[in-house]
């Protein structure tokens, strides 16, 4: 099905773009450029004849694969087989009650009318305002097939700007593709007829056709980057995925595209006013149908991209084995030794191409590329760390309370006889190894990403560490994940450490308030005071809106104040107290940002219950910068 | 890198295959969670709007009887509103078509109660 899918849709593309194509050369290019020629003339007539063949046979194919587009569709999203599409249900409700529907009605009616223009008439007798409605359509058959793609799906304020590049993009890339077999034609008749006027015509609709192909690349150039960036995002997508490495493919194609229309405008355009104009005719005419060629490739990858997830919405599976990373930069240690490496390297490359383009000095020359390679060497170990299949994989687990629970069970299972209960690398195992188990509270944990921990879980670690991924499912992987870092935050939350991160991702819950149900998202702008155990609950001042976590579930909490009910939140937040047995009366505090920032338990001055107290505490807080801890990939290399 | 428009897509609980058609952004009650009380609507967030023709959604018990009410399809989200439910876990299935044609289904559990 999704190969049929992939396929129509490519077919259909290659139609609009060949008419639609067709029409808007002989508008802006062919018309101009011939009317200075006589009228009658053999090789002109031949040649409208031919544009007038391209574009009803596109017309014809895109009513047909307009049709076929529609029943596959129907039968996709209707669940049905093809047979039971036909039936009529599925199709008529996607026709009336679909985008995709309203679009397609649209344009079968806007290339009825196009057809009815073709009809009417020779080239150059319709007036010059049908002639602009005609172009109008034409850009809008082409155009509207962005609302039936992933542009137009982007949602909100930027779905708009995604959605007008997209539709730019559609637009100059028909008018580009679909004039190259057009103009190809034209410049083969005129060196057909070989005298001086056909040569000035031929000369006349490359330049015009030239202008438009410009200002088309330009168009693609600006567009494609914005899509880009709303449907890949990111270079693991695009070199993770099929849909990322298919939309590399195409860009290639594109710039194999420029690259040869360069070769047109810069050296063989020149050459038509001179005596060689004939052979650089031919060699146009060839490269107009290569370039066509690479057009029709582009548009089987179109076909392609419009039916698969883009790459935004899959998880990327990274194919080297290393990756590059830039954050030896940030790393105060490395900051000198990256800035210094970036310059040598610099320097050495600036060096080697000197010695190249001054064409002597070969040992200098020698010397230089020596220089570039230490130079690259040196780069490389602080600037390409170890990466794995999964490094770029994410989380499913929004980092829950009972995500974290779940996680912490599994660590006492399978993890805590090597790693230590509190996972500092202590367990009654570690001491019989003879290589050292990570402290999974280190800094180091937070340099690398989720998925580099989901690797090493699933497959172990050098000698030493097995892997569990038969033990275990994906998902306890995930939940191990959560509690390694929350683990890790609590060390810090413990300690108040004035240096490193001291802002951590709260837990995602959901409380039950007097008005309502609030989700840490709901809850953003204001501080939140998380109050373990029973009891009367600490006054709440202005400052903050504070949530009673029932520790004993038997007692439940007033009705008056915000509650978190989760039969995990308990155990889950234990996690951050260190001390599961003095749980009781445990405070945290979570920033308007939703960050967890200090921890606080009986017996810790200042006392929070203290509204006074507790008031000085948010401003401390206020006052301090926020240093959060790295979320996403990130760390230099080092080994293992 | 474009961290912040990368949205969490929660993968389906069924295995994260580089294919996976993830569109479930989050859903009330939670993927996989327990929840003390029962309740009144289980409301599920998407990634893409949706066409409302085509996408719905309906929530089992375990033993495969409906306990939903209709749903609700509006912009990105879908309201299922659920007869009062008895502790235990429920099963809520989706099936919706994005404005860009692609259906995508899934499934997930949630528990009431202890």
């Amino acid at each position: 099905m999704l190969e049929a899918l992939i396929a129509v849709r490519a077919i259909h593309v290659a139609a609009s773009v060949a008419a639609a194509g067709a029409l808007l050369f002989r508008l802006w290019v062919a018309g101009p450029a011939l009317r200075g020629v006589g009228a009658g003339l053999p090789w002109v007539e031949r040649f409208n004849r031919q544009l007038n063949k391209i574009a009803w046979s596109g017309l014809a194919v895109f009513f047909v694969s307009a049709g076929a587009w529609l029943l596959l569709v129907a039968a996709d999203v209707s669940g049905q087989t093809l047979v039971d599409g036909l039936g009529g249900g599925a199709v008529s409700m996607l026709l009336t009650g679909t985008r995709f529907g309203h679009v397609w009605i649209a344009r079968v009616v806007i290339a009825l009318a196009l057809a009815i223009y073709l009809l009417r008439g020779k080239p150059g007798t319709h007036p010059p305002w049908l002639r602009g409605c005609a172009a109008v359509l034409a850009a809008t058959l082409l155009g509207a097939l962005a609302l039936a793609g992933h542009g137009g799906a982007t949602p909100g304020a930027a779905g708009v700007v995604h959605l007008v590049a997209d539709v730019a993009h559609a637009i100059a890339a028909g008018v580009w593709v679909g004039g190259l077999l057009p103009l190809a034609l034209l410049l083969a008749a005129a060196r057909r007829a070989g005298d001086t006027p056909a040569l000035a015509a031929a000369r006349d609709a490359t330049r015009r056709f030239s202008t438009l192909g410009i200002a088309s690349v330009a168009t693609l150039l600006a567009t494609g980057i914005v899509n880009t960036i709303f449907l890949a995002g990111s270079v693991p997508a695009l070199i993770g995925t099929t849909y990322g490495q298919m939309l590399v493919l195409k860009i290639v194609l594109f710039l194999a595209m420029v690259a040869i229309a360069a070769v047109n405008r810069l050296e063989l355009m020149p050459q038509l006013c001179t005596d060689s104009a004939a052979p650089a005719l031919r060699r146009l005419q060839r490269n107009a149908l290569t370039e066509a060629c690479y057009g029709l490739g582009i548009i089987g990858i179109v076909g392609l991209l419009g039916s698969i997830p883009p790459a935004l919405h899959v998880v990327p599976w990274w194919p080297l084995p290393f990756r590059f990373d830039v954050d030896a930069f940030t790393a105060p240690a490395l900051r000198v030794a990256a800035v210094l490496a970036s310059a040598g390297a610099l320097l050495a490359a600036t060096a080697m191409v000197a010695a190249v383009l001054s064409r002597r000095r070969r040992r200098a020359a020698i010397l230089a590329c020596l220089i570039a390679l230490a130079g690259l060497i040196w780069n490389l170990q602080l600037f390409v760390v170890p990466a794995f299949p999964t490094s770029f994989y994410r989380s499913p687990t929004n980092f829950t309370l009972g995500s974290i629970a779940r996680g912490r069970d599994l660590f006492e299972q399978h993890c805590a006889g090597c790693h230590g209960g509190g996972g500092r690398g202590n367990g009654p195992n570690a001491l019989a190894l003879d290589m050292e188990t990570s402290d999974l509270t280190a800094a180091h944990v937070y340099a690398h990403s989720d998925g580099d921990l989901f690797w090493w879980i699933g497959h172990g670690m050098g000698d030493t560490m097995p892997g569990f991924g038969n033990a275990i499912d994906d998902q306890a992987r995930w939940n191990l994940i959560d509690f390694i870092h929350a683990n890790a935050d609590a060390a810090r939350l413990q300690r108040r450490t004035t240096d490193g991160p001291n802002a951590f991702p709260a837990p995602s819950f959901t409380a039950d308030c007097p008005d309502g149900s609030k989700t840490l998202e709901d809850l953003r702008g204001r501080f939140v005071r998380l109050a373990l155990g029973d009891g009367t609950p600490p006054s709440s001042g202005a400052d903050a809106i504070t949530i009673v976590v029932p520790v004993d579930a038997a007692q439940a909490p007033g009705r008056d104040v915000c509650t978190l009910d989760e039969p995990d939140a308990a155990a889950a937040l234990a996690i951050y107290r260190g001390d599961a047995q003095a749980l009781a009366g445990t405070q945290l505090l979570i920033d308007p940002d939703g960050r967890l920032r200090a921890l606080w338990y009986p017996g810790r001055k200042p006392d929070w219950n203290d509204p006074a107290a507790l008031a000085r505490e948010i401003a401390t807080l206020r006052a301090t910068p926020a240093v959060e801890r790295p979320t996403e990939a990130a760390g230099h290399g080092h080994m293992h | 890198m474009r961290k912040t428009l990368l949205v969490f897509v929660p993968l389906l609980l069924s295995g994260a295959a580089a294919h996976a058609h993830a569109f479930l952004d989050h859903a009330n009650p939670r993927v996989g969670s327990t929840v003390r009380s029962a309740p009144s609507e289980v409301t599920l967030w998407f990634t893409q709007k949706l066409e409302p023709a085509f996408s719905s959604a309906q929530v089992r018990d375990s033993s495969g009887a409906r306990v939903d009410q209709g749903a609700r399809v509006d912009g990105m989200q879908i309201h299922v509103p659920v007869k009062a439910l008895s502790p235990g876990t429920y099963r809520v299935r989706w099936k919706v078509l994005s404005v860009d044609t692609h259906t995508t289904e899934g499934n997930f559990t949630f528990r009431v109660g202890q």
